[in-house]
């Protein structure tokens, strides 16, 4: 049973490093002590919960499309990410998530290492989540306005000329 | 001599310590199993399930730590040179979080990625001095060949006109002469396409390093709609 967002922050330590893998279809199969300390959860709550767990009401889902196609094409993805602590409490990180690999060359699951964001960062990041997710809640469909957001967001950056990459790592 | 309720505290005592030698055994399984896998180049393995190992729970937190941040150097440094392998300089090495030797290497690697941007821009500017140096010497030749077809026009047009003189030799001189003209306006045209397809060599040099970005969007499953 979730709890309603709340306004207070949580954060962690610069020197600190949130840590957690996932299978491939997004269930937990690892969280280090910083996640489990800052997300307010114990060990056995998160182990085989899906990722959504920690996931913020705030977030764009378009963010997560991109998040998603990005890993399953092989490729490693920054982010900055409103999550979202057992007791209802928000925290911001910048997340970097990446495939995890089989001596195959087969991907086994994912992996996320996720940092403090510097706090001038998530000022901007956070208006254009809050433009995002405007976009995306004028739609009554939820996956229509997925896309929609998608759409302003990749438009958003056609207009300022620079990838999405190139976008995550100026800020 | 002992009462009963001793000896019950006794069996106690001894079940609790073998309760704690067996948990002991099982976290140590454990974290050998790890180590094991990591030294052999599996850095995706840490020690799960460890709410059970009760004081040894920040031992195994300390291995888990230190394989995290391993994990984070080996993904880093990979990603950030194979980034910059690419011309894409704009993915750094993350250096929050990576503290003393660490932090160290990660700095090294930044510095290698920017002597790598500052020499493929001096390699760049030279591609360019080159072309531009080849271009001017084309042209200055190219120059010299059309100024030497005019002197033969010139000349051509006097032999005809002394040519006009001696009128049974002057229909085959201005006839050379015709000849002569068409020759040196071909050369002038063959050199003037060489000086077109060098400029575009150059600027196909200059725009080279300008060619590896990703482009935007990418994403296939955009069509679901």
């Amino acid at each position: 049973m979730k709890l309603p967002p709340t306004n207070n922050e949580r954060t962690f330590s610069e020197d600190e490093i949130i840590v957690s893998k996932t299978d491939l279809s997004g269930h937990i199969t690892y969280a280090n002590r910083v996640f489990l300390d800052v997300a307010l959860y114990t060990e056995s709550e998160v182990l085989g919960s899906p990722h959504s767990l920690v996931r913020h009401p705030e977030m764009p889902r378009s963010i997560f499309i991109l998040l998603w196609d990005t890993i399953q094409e092989k490729h490693e993805i920054f982010a900055y990410v409103k999550n979202m602590a057992k007791n209802g409490d928000f925290y911001w990180v910048f997340a970097h998530v990446t495939p995890s690999y089989a001596a195959n060359g087969e991907i086994t699951g994912f992996h996320s290492n996720r940092r403090l964001p510097r706090r001038d960062a998530i000022e901007k990041v956070d208006s254009l989540y809050r433009e995002l997710l405007a976009e995306e809640n004028k739609h009554d469909d939820r996956k229509q306005g997925m896309n929609a957001g998608y759409d302003k967001l990749v438009a958003l950056l056609k207009d300022s000329g620079t990838s999405y990459d190139e976008f995550v790592h100026s800020l | 001599m002992s009462s009963l309720g001793d000896t019950l505290r006794r069996n106690n005592g001894d079940g609790r310590r073998r309760a704690g030698i067996s948990m002991y055994q099982k976290a140590f399984a454990k974290a050998k199993e790890v180590c094991r896998q990591v030294a052999a180049g599996n850095l995706e393995a840490r020690i799960t399930e460890i709410e059970e190992f009760g004081e040894l729970i920040g031992f195994l937190d300390s291995i888990n730590n230190v394989l995290d941040l391993t994990d984070v150097f080996v993904r880093e440094s990979g990603a950030s040179l194979e980034y910059a392998s690419q011309g894409k300089y704009y993915r750094p090495f993350l250096e929050t979080g990576m503290l003393g030797d660490y932090g160290r290497g990660a700095s090294l690697i930044n510095q290698a990625r920017d002597s790598m941007q500052e020499m493929e821009k001096s390699a760049a500017s030279a591609r360019i001095q080159v072309a531009d140096e080849l271009e001017q010497a084309v042209s200055s030749v190219v120059g010299n060949i059309a100024a030497t077809a005019e002197e033969m026009n010139v000349a051509a047009l006097e032999m005809s006109d002394e040519a006009t003189a001696a009128h049974q030799q002057s229909i085959s001189v201005a006839g050379a002469a015709e000849q002569s003209n068409t020759s040196t306006q071909v050369v002038a045209a063959s050199t003037g396409q060489l000086t077109a397809s060098i400029q575009e060599i150059s600027s196909q040099i200059a725009s080279s390093a300008e060619a590896t970005r990703r482009p935007w969007p990418r994403s296939p499953r955009r069509n679901t709609r």
